[in-house]
């Protein structure tokens, strides 16, 4: 009935109408709260669904590992964040999830129902600046968390940590070929270090 | 012109690049940087100046029940595709985290108790250095609207440009290719994708390329941290042949001078002296594409 109504509503601003036509929705901007679907009187609107990602499941050295992926050009990661962590949560065992850097809403997703956070940082005053966001994010969501420090000894400067990780180029080697330092060498004092987390962390 | 510094992932070298360019070019052009990571903004510990301009703005809104009213008829939770609202005794209670405040809930509450209210999420804030304004978004942690208060900051810069008559605006985008990394390249004219050889680099840059080319917009690649690996060095200079512009090798002094707030392009060692290179060929490129444009 071109009221107009469901454009007034959409707080997305999703929903645009030239003078006397119908609506027309910038599908990358919706949300999908069905807002305008609720707020409609005539029932003139319906829900559709669109493809926004992927997830997937795999599995490596007996650990369940689920991901995903964000179509590039669409916006909304914090929901892709959302369907990994329904399809991978409830499961037997540790859960570990693995975070995207920021303080962004997608990290606030994953970190929403965690028992536990690691904050990883590095002494710089970069480090120490997003260090505070995400510790102040950590305490609103009421997580107990513990500082990790990482290349720790190559700057000088200092962060309070518990666990300190020096510089290490075999550190660095493994990374770059996409290897756990863990699994290529178990001896290494970074190892040792990360045995002793999980350690406690199991305990 | 408006020139976004991007890379998908995070810690590969986009703020030191830009910080970097941001510095070279004022030393002959006025400039505008923005600083479009409005959840962990870093350029101001780089260039400390006055503030000339700090707001509380409010991007996003939040749903505020009025217990007089609900009948706690639970049609709003069921309602609510974030997961936000609860009834507890009877009453909805509203999640401050989870709300996005998309208003659902206020359309569908039959009793009309619920209303949407603005919430305070964030500042934007200009400030000036000798050389150059500076304008970035700081989000209150925790709060949504990154993307607009990227949009916000990028307009905070368009105006300031306008007021001095400046042609240059450079946006240091944040890491991801989600909704502040979109508001972050969308309205500019070039793009800087920094890279480091490591495989994670490699892809995700790949998929913010995906973006800038949806744009259609021209771009250059900047590859960081030189002696990490062989293998993937050969692999990015295989994929991006001559779009590479910049070679900076890895060097611990960044590291050191990022931990006193120092401009890396300042340095003595080996990626300072990479970081310069780059920034002098970037001007070019600049320089030639704005006469173009003009």
């Amino acid at each position: 009935m071109k009221c107009g109504l469901c454009i007034s509503k959409c707080e997305s601003n999703a929903l645009f109408q030239n003078k006397n036509k119908t609506p027309k929705l910038f599908d990358k901007l919706c949300t999908g709260c069905k807002t305008c679907i609720y707020s409609c009187p005539y029932n003139a609107i319906k829900e559709k669904s669109k493809l926004i990602g992927w997830t997937y499941f795999g599995k490596n050295l007996g650990i369940s590992i689920y991901s995903g992926e964000l179509k590039p050009s669409e916006p909304l990661s914090e929901k892709i964040v959302d369907a990994v962590k329904k399809r991978g949560l409830g499961k037997k065992g540790i859960t570990i999830i693995d975070t995207a850097a920021g303080a962004h809403c997608n990290v606030v997703k994953a970190l929403e129902g965690c028992d536990f956070a690691f904050l990883i940082t590095e002494p710089t005053l970069l480090g120490e600046h997003d260090l505070k966001a995400i510790k102040k994010v950590a305490k609103l969501l009421g997580i107990k968390y513990t500082v990790v420090l990482n290349r720790a000894d190559i700057t000088g400067k200092t962060i309070s940590a518990s666990m300190k990780i020096p510089y290490s180029r075999k550190l660095l080697e493994c990374y770059v070929d996409g290897v756990s330092i863990v699994e290529k060498y178990p001896k290494h004092e970074i190892s040792q270090k990360f045995l002793e987390i999980a350690t406690g962390l199991l305990k | 012109m408006r020139i976004a510094i991007v890379s998908g992932k995070g810690g590969t070298g986009k703020s030191s690049v830009a910080s970097s360019l941001a510095h070279h070019l004022s030393k002959e052009k006025k400039l505008v940087l923005v600083d479009a990571d409005s959840d962990c903004p870093n350029q101001h510990i780089f260039f400390k100046g006055k503030m000339i301009m700090k707001k509380q703005i409010s991007v996003s809104k939040i749903a505020l029940v009025n217990p007089d009213k609900c009948i706690g008829c639970s049609i709003c939770e069921e309602r609510c595709i974030f997961e936000a609202i609860k009834i507890i005794g009877k009453k909805a209670i509203v999640d401050k985290i989870g709300c996005e405040g998309c208003g659902a809930c206020v359309v569908s509450c039959p009793e009309k108790a619920l209303t949407l209210k603005p919430k305070q999420s964030g500042h934007l804030i200009v400030s000036k250095n000798k050389k150059f304004y500076l304008t970035y978004g700081l989000l209150f942690p925790g709060q949504s609207g990154t993307g607009k208060m990227v949009f916000n900051a990028r307009q905070s810069a368009e105006k300031q440009a306008k007021e001095n008559n400046t042609k240059l605006i450079i946006v240091d985008a944040p890491p991801g290719i989600g909704c502040p990394l979109i508001a972050a390249v969308t309205g500019c004219d070039y793009i800087f994708g920094v890279v480091e050889p490591t495989p994670a680099s490699i892809k995700n840059l790949e998929r913010v390329l995906k973006i800038v080319k949806n744009f259609k917009l021209p771009y250059s690649i900047i590859m960081n941290k030189i002696g990490i690996s062989k293998k993937y060095e050969k692999e990015i200079r295989k994929r991006f042949g001559k779009k590479i512009i910049g070679n900076i090798a890895y060097d611990k002094e960044v590291a050191c001078l990022l931990a006193k707030g120092i401009v890396p392009y300042y340095g003595k060692g080996k990626a300072a002296a990479g970081l310069r290179r780059m920034a002098s060929k970037a001007e070019k490129l600049i320089k030639k594409i704005m006469i173009l444009k003009d």
